[in-house]
């Protein structure tokens, strides 16, 4: 085995142009060497640690206990997605709440940050000691290091994509072991009933909003989520739908992507009715809001008819038990004939 | 007559020893510190201290790949302005580590991350070389030029894979692209590269003295009964896996691969042996020490990327570094 290495050390200094020298042949060609046997000596002890470190390595993360489930009372909850705090906070169990993703406008306030699904800050999250995480993975999936921590610590994750309104529904009822492995959001917080409550109240508003805006002239409509650079809602997302319910019709609804980019030239060519302009942010009280400079002065139906209109609001963008205000407020935008009877929906 | 100086003097001088000393113990203070400085305040518990350990690794691991594949390359291409960031390997581990992200290569299971970035950074090497060699004889200015375009090419597809964004994966792209150290890959997977980077900075020790003579004209580098033609290869093949490594640990984090070994040519020479253990150990203080200054600072959004870090502190020093170079009308 050791002659085995030295020859297989010795070939691959050769073979990089060096050499290599042993015994007698060394004190001969003294420091013509350009590779000595101390060096062959600290090659071969590194890569024998290394494979013993990966040897070890391996047999730690074997020797992970699993996961030990904790009960559903006392729960400390993490939720890195705006969109699930929102539904927990509508469940009531807010006061649960210890931890919170960045940039979440439903936050309860003070509460710690503990970075986001991109950067999680771990060592917040285990000075935090959660029994539930709610995460909304992108394509990446769970990250695996949480998913380490998760079964050394004992905590549920619980993992929700959610882009349409069907999967909004989905995340917060649904307990098909299919579309939600790891279980609905009523479940997980035990309080089944009540958000099985709270989602027939969501669908009644937006049937309801729906029937009084069905048979109504269909508008054309550009729902932007940005203005500098134009950015649409397309396909596949609750926006969309949301728009489909409130009888409007998206002029994105056939774009390759959920949020295509545009610029002034495809807005002139679809020609809306009306543009929606999406915003995060709160509304700005005391200051009228201005057509944005992308789209000023473009000889669409909409600015040239002064259609422009902005929603703006922190729930506004979230997926989540807020759906039915938005749609209420994109209705009354659409058929402002109807906006009182849309008001007593939602009131 | 240099020559045969040059064979009689020990691999290691004392002024080599006493910087890799120095550099050694810097790191080791650093690192300490750094295990006592976090998101939590207090004494931490044994995870934390454990969490923090893989923070260190990976900056500790990332800096000496990237700071010994600088070497490898600024002797490999006669040239102190080689880095893996300027001439495009970087770029190939990321475009590697993106197509995975993307939803690429999804059948290799855990391991596709690192395949993607290792063969990204050596398909993007084999381009570079079979582009800029003329039988079998690379042309070092040309390899720098043809690695320029190269990585500009490797961006262009990135940005190509963000526009279609076909997994909603902007926020994540952007935030990678400007190096953070990752710390949701597992453990396994980190300590696995680590295993990868220390023979790779071993390999490339032990190759010192073969490439101070590559280092000469190729006609004394042959007389010299180097195989240069194998040496450069095989120093690409080392520079490719290390840079892939760090990119994956980190990032495309730049700066760090030219200014370690340039730092450290300064102070004791260009002796390939003393200087590739040195730029390791300068890399690995650079990144750990850069880490440790993101514990301590604020800037309201959480902790900032380590790449702007090493942007902001690296592009001065360089210049400095670069403006005393070029008073005296020469390279480092």
């Amino acid at each position: 085995m050791r002659r085995m290495m030295w020859s297989t050390a010795k070939r691959i200094g050769e073979w990089f142009g060096g050499r290599i020298t042993e015994g007698a042949e060394a004190r001969r060609h003294g420091n013509d060497a350009f590779v000595s046997r101390r060096f062959f000596h600290v090659f071969s002890v590194t890569l024998w640690l290394c494979a013993l470190c990966g040897f070890l390595l391996v047999g730690c993360e074997a020797s992970d206990s699993p996961s030990t489930r904790h009960g559903t009372g006392g729960q400390r909850l993490v939720s890195l997605s705006p969109a699930i705090t929102q539904m927990i906070i509508d469940l009531e169990c807010g006061e649960q709440i210890v931890g919170v993703g960045a940039f979440d406008p439903v936050a309860p306030e003070g509460m710690v940050v503990v970075g986001d699904l991109y950067r999680i800050d771990y060592e917040k999250l285990l000075s935090l000691k959660p029994t539930d995480i709610f995460i909304q993975p992108s394509g990446g999936g769970v990250p695996a290091r949480l998913k380490e921590l998760a079964a050394r610590n004992g905590w549920r994750i619980h993992a929700y994509r959610i882009d349409t309104l069907a999967d909004v529904f989905g995340a917060l009822t649904n307990t098909n072991a299919e579309l939600q492995p790891t279980g609905d959001v009523g479940t997980a917080l035990n309080k089944r009933r009540e958000a099985e409550a709270l989602m027939a109240s969501i669908e009644g508003k937006l049937l309801k909003i729906s029937r009084l805006t069905s048979g109504r002239a269909r508008p054309d409509v550009l729902v932007l989520v940005g203005t500098d650079p134009l950015v649409a809602v397309g396909p596949g997302t609750f926006l969309n739908d949301l728009l489909a319910a409130v009888n409007g019709h998206n002029v994105m609804s056939d774009a390759l992507v959920p949020y295509p980019g545009l610029n002034r030239e495809d807005v002139l060519a679809h020609q809306p009715d009306v543009i929606i302009v999406l915003s995060g942010a709160p509304p700005e009280e005391g200051k009228a809001w201005e057509v944005p400079p992308s789209l000023a002065g473009l000889k669409v139906i909409a600015v040239v008819d002064e259609r422009v209109h902005r929603v703006a609001g922190p729930t506004v963008l979230l997926p989540s038990t807020g759906v039915a205000n938005t749609a209420a407020r994109l209705a009354k935008l659409l058929h402002p004939d109807v906006a009182g009877e849309i008001d007593a929906v939602t009131r | 007559m240099s020559d045969v100086k040059e064979q009689s003097r020990p691999v290691f001088e004392r002024r080599d020893l006493i910087l890799i000393i120095a550099l050694a113990v810097g790191l080791l203070l650093v690192s300490m510190v750094r295990l006592s400085v976090g998101s939590v305040e207090g004494w931490p518990d044994w995870q934390t201290i454990e969490y923090r350990l893989d923070n260190v690794v990976i900056a500790l691991t990332a800096g000496a790949a990237l700071a010994t594949a600088g070497a490898l390359l600024q002797a490999l291409l006669r040239n102190p302005l080689a880095s893996p960031y300027i001439i495009g390997v970087s770029s190939g581990a990321a475009l590697g580590r993106v197509i995975v992200w993307a939803g690429g290569l999804t059948i290799l299971g855990a391991a596709a991350a690192p395949t993607a970035a290792v063969g990204g950074a050596l398909v993007t090497l084999v381009i570079i070389y079979a582009l800029s060699q003329k039988r079998g004889w690379v042309d070092p200015l040309g390899l720098l030029l043809v690695g320029v375009i190269v990585n500009a090419i490797n961006g262009a597809i990135i940005m190509f894979i963000h526009y279609f964004d076909p997994m909603g994966l902007g926020v994540e792209l952007n935030r990678w692209m400007l190096g953070y150290f990752n710390m949701n890959d597992p453990r396994w997977q980190l300590y696995s590269v680590a295993a990868v980077v220390l023979p790779g900075v071993v390999l490339s020790t032990w190759l010192g003295r073969s490439i101070d003579v590559a280092t000469f004209s190729d006609s004394e580098a042959q007389a010299l009964g180097v195989n240069l033609g194998r040496l450069r290869l095989g120093m690409f093949a080392v520079a490719g896996v290390l840079t892939a490594a760090a990119v994956l640990l980190a990032g495309p984090i730049g700066f760090v691969g030219l200014i370690c070994p340039h730092w450290v040519r300064l102070v004791i020479g260009p002796r390939h042996t003393p200087l590739i253990v040195a730029s390791a150990l300068a890399g690995g203080l650079l990144l750990v020490g850069g880490d440790l200054l993101l514990q301590v600072t604020d800037v309201g959004q959480g902790k900032m990327p380590v790449g702007i870090v090493m942007a902001l502190v690296g592009g001065p020093v360089f210049l400095w570094m670069l403006r005393g170079q070029l008073g005296r009308g020469g390279g480092a």
